[in-house]
């Protein structure tokens, strides 16, 4: 249909938006908004890092430089085209693979951290026992998931059974583990004293939980509801990941100084 | 009126040349990370130059405080007398406030023909530990008995882990609050320090950007 001519005839199809415009125009404003949260979160963190002199902030602030900077990575790839190749495939899921064992990492050091500022030093749901098997098993489904990656389009193994065994493993096991390391630092947030400790883990755990959903969302059949409940979990968990960062301290407003009011401003530096 | 140097040529020059008032209380109030503990490094290295007793009562292991000194560049040839969780021969045992008290009177008063440095970091931990008021006395009473002496105290206390309302009150004890964060300043995040009151001086309304370096501390002034 020409609707070219007159603005009349082209009004009444834009005020009818199908399936087909909503979907793609979440999925476009949805990568930009968190593409927006995860810049500021480099940026801060880094600045965090800087300020901090203890070695053990300083880490924290760093890890979740590398988790924002990786997350950053993995938005950006979204706005380009890969060559159908095997290198292409690697190329696109590389960042998501970062993402995940650093994020492990994060989670890891921080349910370790809060366990020992824990009075009584209590094991979040067996977390010590369960950190290492958890680990090979979200290694173990990125390994498949790569090599899937990096051998299906090179032709070397055609098996679609492989592609799907590949699929469903890394849908099933990561989201598991996630979801469970999202409960723990949870359960470690609430036994710690340390008020800015407690809110920087809940809004950590929070934002672990909303990405375990958006990589089980991977396992249902792709529709609209689904793609857009999708980009909402990755915005809530990008926005509870920034409020992580800025919750890593207690942060302070400079209120505006007049001279008058600031006798012992040292001479001739202002 | 004495003043005792800060260890900071730059803060003692922000502070009227010369540092802390004598016969004084300063409490350092932060977030954890921020850099509380190198003032106070600086404070006590300052004093065993100059030849004062110095006396360094921390919940921590003695180890890991000299460790975090050389880190910033404090050398540990001279070391202060300690109070401390482990590695010193009188022990600072949180569960028993009654006993860190009177450790640090007692030292302070075998000392009492020096000038006397103290640094502590069991304020915040006492305080979670007990309820306020005692603490309120518990304080009250330990700053009055070393202002009896030539002596400063120099505490820490850490931002976030209390009520807003036990900082404040902590706060109206001591002579000289000096507060350190980093501020949110549009999007630059910039570690700050600020003096809340100190005795003697008029309030300081001002803000210093603060550097710890593996060499020396510096303070700043920092233009709004």
């Amino acid at each position: 249909m020409d609707t070219s001519g007159s603005l009349f005839r082209t009004r009444p199809w834009r005020w009818c938006p199908t399936s087909f415009d909503v979907t793609p125009a979440v999925n476009t404003l949805s990568s930009l908004v968190a593409t927006v949260l995860i810049v500021l979160g480099v940026w801060r963190s880094a600045q965090m890092a800087r300020g901090f002199v203890d070695r053990v902030y300083k880490s924290k602030a760093l890890w979740m430089a590398a988790l924002t900077s990786s997350i950053l990575l993995s938005e950006l790839t979204g706005f380009i085209q890969f060559p159908s190749t095997a290198l292409g495939s690697l190329l696109v899921i590389s960042p998501l693979v970062l993402v995940i064992i650093v994020s492990y990492g994060l989670v890891d050091r921080t349910i370790i951290v809060a366990m020992r500022a824990d009075f009584f030093h209590r094991d979040a749901l067996g977390w010590t026992k369960v950190r290492l098997p958890g680990f090979v098993l979200v290694a173990g489904a990125l390994c498949l998931i790569v090599a899937d990656s990096a051998l299906v389009p090179s032709g070397a193994f055609t098996s679609a059974l492989w592609s799907t065994v590949a699929f469903a493993i890394f849908v099933g096991v990561v989201p598991l583990v996630l979801g469970y390391a999202a409960i723990a630092i949870v359960v470690s947030a609430r036994r710690t004293a340390d008020r800015t400790l407690k809110r920087h883990i809940l809004f950590l755990g929070v934002s672990l939980a909303c990405f375990a959903a958006v990589l089980a969302l991977f396992a249902l059949p792709s529709t609209d509801l689904f793609d857009i409940l999708e980009d909402a979990l990755n915005v809530a968990s990008l926005y509870m990941l920034y409020r992580a960062v800025m919750s890593l301290t207690l942060l302070g407003r400079v209120e505006k100084v007049t001279e008058a009011s600031h006798p012992h401003s040292v001479s001739g530096s202002r | 009126m004495r003043l005792v140097s800060t260890g900071v040529p730059s803060l003692d020059h922000i502070l009227g040349d010369d540092g802390y008032p004598d016969r004084s209380s300063i409490l350092v109030v932060g977030p954890p990370g921020i850099g509380k503990e190198v003032l106070g490094y600086w404070f006590i290295r300052s004093g065993l130059v100059q030849g004062d007793y110095c006396l360094y009562a921390t919940h921590r292991p003695v180890s890991d405080v000299l460790r975090d000194m050389k880190g910033v560049g404090i050398g540990t040839e001279r070391v202060p007398e300690w109070l401390s969780s482990s590695g010193s021969p009188v022990k600072c045992d949180l569960r028993d406030a009654t006993s860190i008290s009177f450790n640090i009177k007692e030292a302070v008063h075998r000392n009492k023909d020096r000038r006397v440095r103290v640094a502590t970091d069991v304020l915040s931990p006492l305080l979670v530990l007990n309820p306020l008021e005692s603490m309120y006395s518990y304080w009250s009473q330990l700053l009055s008995d070393l202002k009896l002496q030539y002596s400063v105290l120099f505490a820490l206390a850490e931002d976030g882990m209390h009520p807003p309302n036990t900082l404040t009150t902590m706060e109206q004890l001591f002579d000289g609050v000096i507060e350190m964060k980093l501020y949110e300043q549009g999007l630059a995040i910039t570690p700050l320090l600020r003096v809340k009151k100190m005795l003697g001086l008029p309030p300081l309304h001002g803000y210093f950007r603060f550097t710890v370096s593996n060499t020396a501390m510096e303070v700043v002034p920092h233009v709004v």
